[in-house]
């Protein structure tokens, strides 16, 4: 996880770097702003990296890893089918859309996405 | 957290419809991800012809304004958002985890959602052709006030705002799903430095799409508040600021353009190296020159502002020149790799080839015009129209069929005929440069961009009737490509497993992979995998 950190610190070093030199000689507040809140977006990510994950150990980041090595408890099985993506979609489709004819159908995808982010919810656990 | 850590894929595989709609399966969405922009290329590539036979001579009226505002605005916002982008992002859903050795995405739902979203959100896009008024017919770039209220009355706006918001939405959740991928589930021993240069592009588009996308998202909220609730953010009748508009928009707009290039950066890369039977030359130089190329593209948005006066043009001529700088290196490392190969000219190195060519017109004039003087004669002409054709269409367009040339016998097992396909890249080739070459000369002699019919004097009609001759070029390739796979289709010769030699993972598997993408994963020594494994006594390069 070295490199994902050193990438998402340096990114956000730059961002702070561009967004300074911007303001210093643009002095223009919609664009300073912006990477401002660009940099700040990827200082939090970085922070995470930085923080959260200093410890981590991933078999991909030993050169000579093996699978054996790898072989682990199982932690659980990948989802191959779910209904929740195709409905969540239909239920947003109609919630913006319904934003632009009908505050009805935006108000039923409101509720069909409640409850398929419970049935997600479930599904997950 | 470890490696030990990935779940397993354990389903048993359905293939009847529901299992398409309900899949999770990283393979599948990415598959549905390619298909459904090949089915708005279609679209898209259709209307441009509309837009070429209007112009094919002056004074035409097979379109009024209004109908040919509305079909260019559909042909750029289709190319944009719903093909060129997320032809990229369906690749990378397919070819990531078989590239790193994952079993699927970190988070398969989501993926399937992005989908989804992005399906339905480019149908709301042209529905809104459907409406009272018609389509949206302020232009890609919705400039506001053009696309306020009080100009453009029509619901199409609407729906084009509502059904970008929701491809948006889509992009950032699939980028997030490649960088938690690519971070995270990578097999044993493929360290950062071993995963191939396309994942590596993804890696940079995604942290694009992650800083960019939001200001979109920002944008499209604002101007629909303006439009239907009342607000007057970029209306300067009323308060608001047109500038702020613009500003927003280029802040994403213009990192957009590289993740229109990115992840097609990446498809040549592998397509060069394995037809010069090379690995990539300069590796880490690649890597590095996608992040600087990222990097500088946040600071290059008002570029596309230098005529409002209201910029630092010298910052941002300094920023855009410097973004020549990797992309020189990445074109030095491209003729580097395929120097004293043994190259190999399929047609999927063909069209490589045709990008090299294409794309450096495309950046060679795209550095012409970061510099303001030359930018405030080339503004809003069909000069501009030309360059961004050479790197979107001649860069990113040929790439897209590079891949496809090139991964298809992966996907489905058998490849397509390369006697079709040389005829499909030479047809496209030649009609693409018929077709965009005189733009930069209509361009010169002054030919504004969007209007549909122009003077009867001077050269512009014969420039106009050359490029128009290119595009019926274009579309009969279009044809030869779609006889190609069904004759292919018909033969369906079995292609094995790597029929390119390739030496990246995803060739390690079966064509098509299984939906747990590996049944034996070789050992990872290098960023060449399957090459260690021919080679067992030679030493790892990396």
């Amino acid at each position: 996880m070295k490199v994902a950190r050193t990438l998402f610190v340096s990114s956000a070093v730059f961002s702070g770097v561009l967004g300074f030199a911007y303001w210093w000689i643009a002095r223009e507040p919609a664009g300073t702003t912006l990477l401002a809140f660009m940099t700040a977006a990827l200082l939090v990510i970085a922070g995470y990296m930085f923080f959260a994950e200093r410890d981590a150990d991933l078999f991909a980041d030993r050169p000579d890893a093996t699978m054996q090595q790898a072989a682990g408890e199982h932690v659980g099985t990948y989802v191959t089918q779910s209904r929740a993506p195709f409905w969540i979609a239909i239920a947003v489709g109609a919630l913006v859309l319904g934003l632009v004819v009908s505050p009805a159908a935006a108000g039923l995808g409101i509720v069909a996405l409640f409850f398929l982010g419970l049935l997600l919810i479930l599904q997950s656990r | 957290m470890t490696s030990a850590a990935v779940p397993r894929v354990t389903a048993p595989e359905r293939r009847d419809i529901l299992s398409w709609i309900t899949s999770t399966d990283h393979k599948r969405v990415g598959f549905l991800y390619m298909a459904t922009t090949l089915g708005f290329m279609l679209i898209a590539g259709l209307l441009a012809m509309l837009i070429r036979t209007q112009l094919a001579r002056p004074g035409s009226t097979l379109l009024q304004a209004h109908a040919y505002n509305q079909i260019f605005t559909l042909h750029g916002t289709a190319m944009i958002f719903l093909v060129i982008a997320p032809f990229g992002l369906g690749l990378a859903n397919y070819l990531i985890p078989l590239q790193i050795g994952a079993p699927d995405m970190a988070f398969p739902r989501l993926n399937a959602t992005s989908f989804w979203l992005f399906l339905f959100g480019g149908l709301i896009v042209f529905a809104g052709a459907a409406t009272n008024e018609g389509a949206a017919s302020a232009g890609w770039t919705s400039y506001a006030p053009l696309s306020e209220i009080r100009i453009s009355t029509g619901l199409g706006q609407d729906f084009w705002i509502v059904g970008l918001a929701m491809v948006s939405a889509a992009s950032i959740m699939t980028a997030i799903n490649f960088v938690t991928t690519t971070f995270v589930y990578r097999a044993p021993g493929m360290t950062m430095w071993r995963i191939p240069i396309f994942t590596w592009e993804m890696v940079a588009t995604s942290l694009l799409i992650f800083m960019a996308f939001p200001s979109l998202m920002a944008t499209l909220l604002l101007l629909f508040v303006d439009r239907r609730f009342g607000g007057h953010a970029f209306d300067p009748a009323l308060g608001g600021s047109a500038i702020l508009y613009q500003h927003l928009f280029w802040f994403f707009g213009h990192p957009e353009v590289y993740v229109l290039i990115l992840p097609f950066f990446g498809i040549v890369s592998e397509v060069i190296s394995t037809f010069s039977g090379r690995p990539m030359f300069g590796y880490t130089g690649m890597v590095l020159a996608a992040f600087a190329i990222a990097g500088l593209s946040m600071g290059v948005w008002a570029h596309h502002m230098f005529t409002t006066g209201a910029v630092n043009d010298p910052f941002f001529s300094f920023v855009s020149f410097l973004i020549a700088v990797p992309t020189g290196i990445k074109f030095f490392n491209w003729i580097c790799t395929m120097w004293g190969g043994s190259i190999r000219y399929t047609t999927a190195m063909l069209y490589a080839i045709g990008f090299l060519l294409n794309f450096l017109l495309g950046g060679v004039t795209g550095v012409m015009i970061a510099s303001p003087s030359l930018d405030f004669q080339a503004r809003d002409s069909y000069f501009i129209v030309a360059h961004f054709h050479y790197t979107i269409g001649g860069g990113s367009f040929f790439a897209l069929f590079a891949a496809l040339y090139y991964w298809w016998p992966k996907v489905f097992g058998w490849k397509l005929d390369e006697r079709l396909g040389k005829i499909n890249f030479w047809l496209t080739f030649v009609g693409f440069n018929v077709t965009f070459l005189p733009m930069f000369f209509m361009g010169m002699f002054g030919m504004p961009r969007r209007i549909y019919t122009y003077p009867a004097t001077g050269p512009l009609p014969m420039l106009n009737a050359i490029a128009t001759t290119g595009a019926y070029l274009m579309l009969i390739a279009a044809a030869v490509f779609v006889v190609n796979i069904i004759v292919s289709a018909r033969r369906r010769e079995p292609a094995g497993d790597n029929p390119w030699h390739g030496y990246t993972l995803e060739w390690a598997t079966t064509s098509p992979p299984p939906e747990h993408n590996f049944e034996r994963l070789p050992p990872i020594r290098s960023a060449r995998p399957l090459w260690n494994l021919e080679h067992p006594d030679a030493e790892a390069t990396s």
